[in-house]
Parts: C-alpha cells; structure tokens; sequence
C-alpha cells in the first residue's frame, strides 16, 4: 500500500505534513513563544514588556536586596532540589512495585492478562483531583488513617497522625498517581521477552532472582527507562497532587511555574523555570534514546 | 563417584498429564526406561509422542504426574531446575541476546560460583572445542543457524553437566550442516564423556549417532535398544515401519517343517521361508522385510514370482516395486552401480522375487 510513498521522499513528507502541522502549531510555536518570554521583562500588572534580560534567570540563582544588589539566594534552588529528589523517590517506588506487578500480569493466562491491564488502566477513567482528595481523606486530620487511634482513645479530639502535608505524602500521591505509567511500558517489554531464556537460565543454575537480575531486567530494560521517564517527568511538573498533599511547606517546581503564572504575574520567571524544567526533560529522553538504541541491536534475538 | 555401573537416569512407571487429570493430555503412558553412564542415547520417535515432555521432566521443566526419576541413583523429583547438574540444548538456542558469546558460555559457571580465572580457561577451552575461537566477543544476534548452534552446545557443555539434554538440536539446520553436526556430537560425547540424551524425530539420525535408541509413540516406550538391534529386529509393526523403508507383508502361519515355515497371504501367495516360527498354525502375523533384502530372481527361481511395476532412480540405488500374484507390492533396494543385470529389466516384465537368508522378521503387534 504504502510503496509508493516509500519511493518517493516528496509524496512521503506531503502524507506526514499533517503531523508536522500538529506538531508546529501545538508544540513548537507554544515552546518558542515560551522560551522568548523567558527572556523578556516582567509586567507586574501580567504579560511582558519587549525588553531583552537575563532577569528571569538571575531570579533563580539571586535576589535583589534592599541596596539593589545581587545576593544569592537558594530558595529556588531548594524548591528545584526537592523537587527532583522526590519526584525520583517517586519514581524508584513505581519501579518497586511496578516490575512486580508487570511480571505477574504477563504470567496470567490471556484473558485474565487483557482484564488485569484493563484494571491497571482504570484509575485514569476517574479525576486526578477527586482522586488525590480521596488521599486528602485518608490521610488528613481525622482521616481514615485517624480514626482508629481515635476510636481506641490514643488520639485526643485534636491530635493527627500528621501524614498529611508531609514529603512522605506527596511521594505517596506520585506513586500512586503514576503508578499505572510505570506498570504499562515494563508490561508491554514484558511481553515481547522470550521466557525460553528464563528456562535456559534456570537450567544454567540461576536461582529466580538470579535469572530476573541477569535475564529479565537487562532484556525489559528499554520498558523500564520508558517508565521512569514517563514517571519521572510529569512527578517534577506535577501540581496538583502536590499542592494538594504537601501544602504550601513542600512547594515544587510544577507548583512553582503555575504560581508564577496564576499568582504572582511573573510570566518571564515562570517560563524561565519552565525551560530548566523542559532542559531536564530533553536530557532524559536523549538518555533513554541511547539505552533504548543498545537494547534493540540486542533484542532481535530468536 | 559413578562408575559404569549406574545408570545416568533411571525412569520408573512415569505418567504424565497436562493439564489436569479430568481433561487432560496424557504425553508420558507409564514410561519406564534406563539411561546408561557416558553412552549417547536416543529419544526417537514422531512429532507429539512425548519426547520433548520427557525431556524437561529431567531437566525439571514439568513435574511427573506419577512415578520417578532417578538421576545416579538419586530421586530428582524435589529438585528445582537450577539444582540438576544436567543442562539442555535448546531446539531455538536460547542463547541470550543481550550478552556476548563468552558471556553466554561463562553464564552457567558464574551462577555456580566459579572463580574467574577458572571460567576464563573453562570458556577458552569450550570456544576451541566447538572451533568457534574467533567468536568469543559476538552476539548471537550477528551469527549464523549453525554457529548459534555450537554456541548452544557449548553453553551447556561448560558446567561439565552429567548429563546433556539435546532437544532436536538440529532441526533448524540445513542438511549438509547438519551431517556435520551429526560427527561432530559424537565426537563431543566420546571427548567429555557426557552422558547424552538426544531427541529427535530423524531415524537417520537416530541411527547413525545413538549407542542406543527409545523408540516411542503415542506416549508410550515401544522399544529400546541398539541402532542394529531396532533396525533389524523391530519389536513391533509401528517400529518396523517408522526405522527406515521397509516391507509388512500380512501373512497367516501355514504348514511348519524343522527348518521352515510356510507362510500364506490373505491373497493365496504362499511363501517358504527358511526360518523357524514358535507360532501356531493359523496364526495372523506380518513379514518385515527391508528393500535392500528383497532380491529379484530370474522368474521361477524366486519364493515367489511377480510383476515390475514401477522404477524409482534415486541416484547411489534404485527401488524397485514388483508386484506378486496377489497384488501385494514390496518394495526393493538396488545399488546402481555399474553392470548389474536388474539394470535391464523393464515395467512389466516377469520376475522371480526372492529373500535374502535370514532377513524376515516376525511381527505379532
Ligand atoms: N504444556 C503443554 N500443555 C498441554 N499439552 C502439552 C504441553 N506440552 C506438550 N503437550 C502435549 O503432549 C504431547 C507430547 O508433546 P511433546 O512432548 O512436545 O512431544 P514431542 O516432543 O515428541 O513432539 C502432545 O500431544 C502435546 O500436544
Ligand atoms: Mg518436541
């Protein structure tokens, strides 16, 4: 069908220029725009004034004092920090629990495989935000968690385990929010092994773990760095979740971007963090490109 | 440790069923049988009588339904895959991917925790043994069907396993490859002393490399023995008929001398055959002749005579079909070498049709 287009380069790009269109329009012009902003002046009544400055990113790094001078200042770098380190938190828990997970569902018989993927799937049938303050109920003051410590009179009328508004909260929300993201790329890699190999591992003496750590893992690594990095991004971005399950205390920079936006009118700020942020991303893809590239000239084995 | 006296496996009454004893396929029917210390010994038999099943209840792949397995003596049933000192040479390799050609013959010995200067030399020696020296830093991915093969045996081989469990290892291979192949395992089993248990569906293959053979269908031992013994006294008409071209010729028992027996088709042919037959008169039984002990006689000098009715060249031989008086055809072997006078006999020409001494087998089942 498609041989026509495959000899012709021209016919073939005018067959995929309705993708190139998608992508310029919501992508790329979006992406410019943003960057240009980032390197703009601030308007405090919102938008920008069409000055070029480097102000946006200074902000990061240093604050004005009263004299008008450059000090440092690692507030932002603090927010930045938190934010990566639990967002990784996060996304160590999902492989934890994700590879497990993966790996019973492709044992399954089919039918029972396609059901048990379908119900992995089933949390993103439901909103984010009624789903994380359903966390809110559990965990907050008087909560589910709670309630028994009251019922047995450990707790007073006023006294909370204090889980909520905690970093232990947050990761909790990412992993459970995300979850489903790690599950499904290590399910799907899962499914392309050749559990042959496992039993040749297994009659050359390897023990189970033996056999996922020297068989599985390296051969369903591809579907784990894709699930990490389909974690891991949208954990740093994340807002709602956050916001929601860590309070103003555990502030990060999906938090960040959307109050410099919504709230404070800094529109220059906000985009500049927002390009560190999309920085970061492109790294990590770049990274998992190159994983992934070793692992198919390895994975066309019979 | 063992000497010759032990069997390698002992096999004893073993039943297995897939798939739950309500609705299930039975692949093993009371098998019983004895794998002898360092000999090359066969699993032959047709696709789906339950040499692949047996296999893997040695390597402990799959757990007998009944009965037991006795690996040196010793009962294996308990013991995981990774606890059997034998190792398996995959139809499809199974080679990993994802590691080079040293890694993937080093892999049994690491798990077993050898030192690293003992794997090196132990790899070293494995590549030399399979002539694959030049391959060591490849994946499987970059060679060949039949280098992928030497790999495969070599992986297995390097644990010095006692025994090595080939499944048809080389019915991916193209045939000439596979005739050097053929050489080359026996030369392996004789060089590590190994012992080998060998599947296969090939009766040429069987024959030309097994010290002895299981011929099996249906699930079920039909006999065991060498590959002389299976080919020319066949236990039963399924053996007869599945080791090499042969002739059943259905005859009932007719009058008996002290050193001959006449034998009678269903078609009135009587054959007089030098050969005495613990059967009683009367009794149904089947002649098995090979092609190659099928003689064609000058008319009137045979056992019997018949027709030529057809004429196959096959390059080194020939068959020959004639036809007796009844209809029954047999089938017979020439040599094509030059001069022979059967060279000018024609399709239809009369001819006597006689036996070589001593060639016919009796066969009751
Ligand atoms: N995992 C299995 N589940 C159910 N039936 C099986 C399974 N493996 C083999 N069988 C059946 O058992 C019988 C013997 O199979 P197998 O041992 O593979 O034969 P062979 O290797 O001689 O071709 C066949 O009828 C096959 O369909
Ligand atoms: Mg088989």
């Amino acid at each position: 069908m498609s041989t026509a287009f495959q000899k012709d380069p021209r016919s073939r790009w005018l067959a995929l220029s309705p993708t190139y269109l998608v992508i310029a329009i919501f992508m790329a012009i979006p992406l410019c725009i943003m960057i240009v902003i980032s390197f703009l002046e601030q308007n405090v009544y919102g938008g920008v004034h069409p000055n070029f400055t480097l102000a946006a990113y200074q902000q990061i790094l240093f604050e004005r004092d009263f004299d008008d001078n450059l000090v440092f200042d690692p507030a932002y770098l603090i927010i930045i920090g938190r934010s990566l380190l639990l967002a990784l938190v996060a996304t160590l828990i999902t492989i934890v629990i994700g590879f497990p997970v993966a790996y019973y569902i492709v044992r399954q018989p089919e039918r029972r495989r396609n059901l048990l993927i379908f119900l992995v799937t089933i949390p993103f049938w439901t909103n984010l935000l009624i789903r994380t303050f359903a966390w809110l109920l559990i965990l907050g003051r008087g909560g589910i968690l709670d309630s028994p410590f009251k019922w047995v009179g450990l707790f007073g009328p006023d006294d909370s385990l204090g889980l909520l508004y905690t970093p232990f909260a947050v990761v909790l929300g990412l992993t459970y929010t995300y979850l489903p993201l790690m599950v499904l790329p290590i399910y799907a890699s899962l499914e392309k092994l050749d559990f042959r190999l496992v039993e040749a591992a297994a009659d050359l003496y390897s023990n189970k773990w033996s056999a996922i750590r020297y068989v599985v893992v390296p051969l369903t690594l591809p579907g784990i760095v894709a699930g990490a990095i389909l974690v891991f991004i949208p954990c740093v971005g994340n807002f709602v979740t956050v916001d929601l399950l860590g309070g103003a205390k555990n502030l990060m920079l999906g938090s960040l971007v959307q109050f410099q936006f919504a709230t404070a009118r800094n529109w220059p700020f906000g985009s500049a963090v927002a390009v560190i942020l999309l920085l970061f991303v492109v790294s990590n893809m770049l990274f998992y490109a190159r994983i992934n590239k070793g692992g198919s000239t390895q994975g066309h084995g019979s | 440790m063992a000497d010759d006296h032990t069997n390698a496996l002992e096999v004893r009454n073993v039943i297995k069923v897939y798939g739950g004893p309500a609705q299930g396929v039975t692949a093993l029917d009371n098998v019983s049988l004895d794998i002898r210390h360092n000999e090359f010994f066969t699993l032959l038999g047709p696709s789906g009588c339950g040499k692949t099943t047996l296999l893997r209840l040695f390597a402990g792949f799959e757990e007998v339904t009944e009965g037991e397995i006795y690996l040196y003596g010793e009962e294996i049933e308990d013991l995981a895959p990774h606890e059997r000192p034998v190792n398996t040479v995959f139809q499809h390799y199974a080679l990993f991917p994802h590691m080079t050609v040293r890694d993937n013959i080093a892999f049994g010995l690491r798990r077993l925790g050898k030192p690293d200067s003992e794997i090196e030399k132990t790899v070293r020696e494995m590549l030399g043994m399979v002539h694959m020296e030049d391959f060591g830093d490849r994946r499987p991915t970059q060679m060949s069907g039949g280098q992928m093969q030497r790999v495969a045996l070599a992986r297995a081989l390097a644990p010095h396993p006692k025994v090595l469990l080939l499944d048809e290892p080389l019915s991916a291979l193209d045939l000439k490859l596979r005739q050097a192949m053929r050489d080359e395992l026996q030369r392996l089993q004789r060089e590590t002393g190994i012992t080998f248990v060998f599947v296969t569906h090939d009766q040429d293959e069987a024959l030309s490399m097994s010290d002895r053979i299981a011929v099996m269908s249906n699930g079920e031992v039909q006999q065991i023995g060498g590959p002389v013994d299976i080919y020319k006294r066949p236990a039963n008409r399924f053996v007869a008929d599945f080791i090499g071209d042969t002739n059943l010729i259905d005859v009932s028992v007719g009058a008996r001398t002290r050193s001959s027996t006449k034998f009678r088709t269903s078609g009135g042919v009587e054959l007089a055959i030098k050969q005495t037959t613990e059967h009683a008169e009367g009794t149904d039984l089947s002649l098995n002749v090979r092609p190659e002990n099928v003689l064609i006689a000058p008319v009137g000098k045979g056992k019997t005579d018949g027709t030529l009715v057809h004429k196959t060249f096959l390059g080194r031989t020939s068959i020959y079909t004639v036809q007796m008086k009844d209809g029954t055809e047999l089938k017979t072997r020439y040599s094509n070498q030059e001069g022979r006078h059967h060279q000018t006999i024609d399709i239809g020409d009369k001819v006597g049709i006689d036996f070589a001494p001593n060639s016919i087998a009796v066969l009751t089942s």
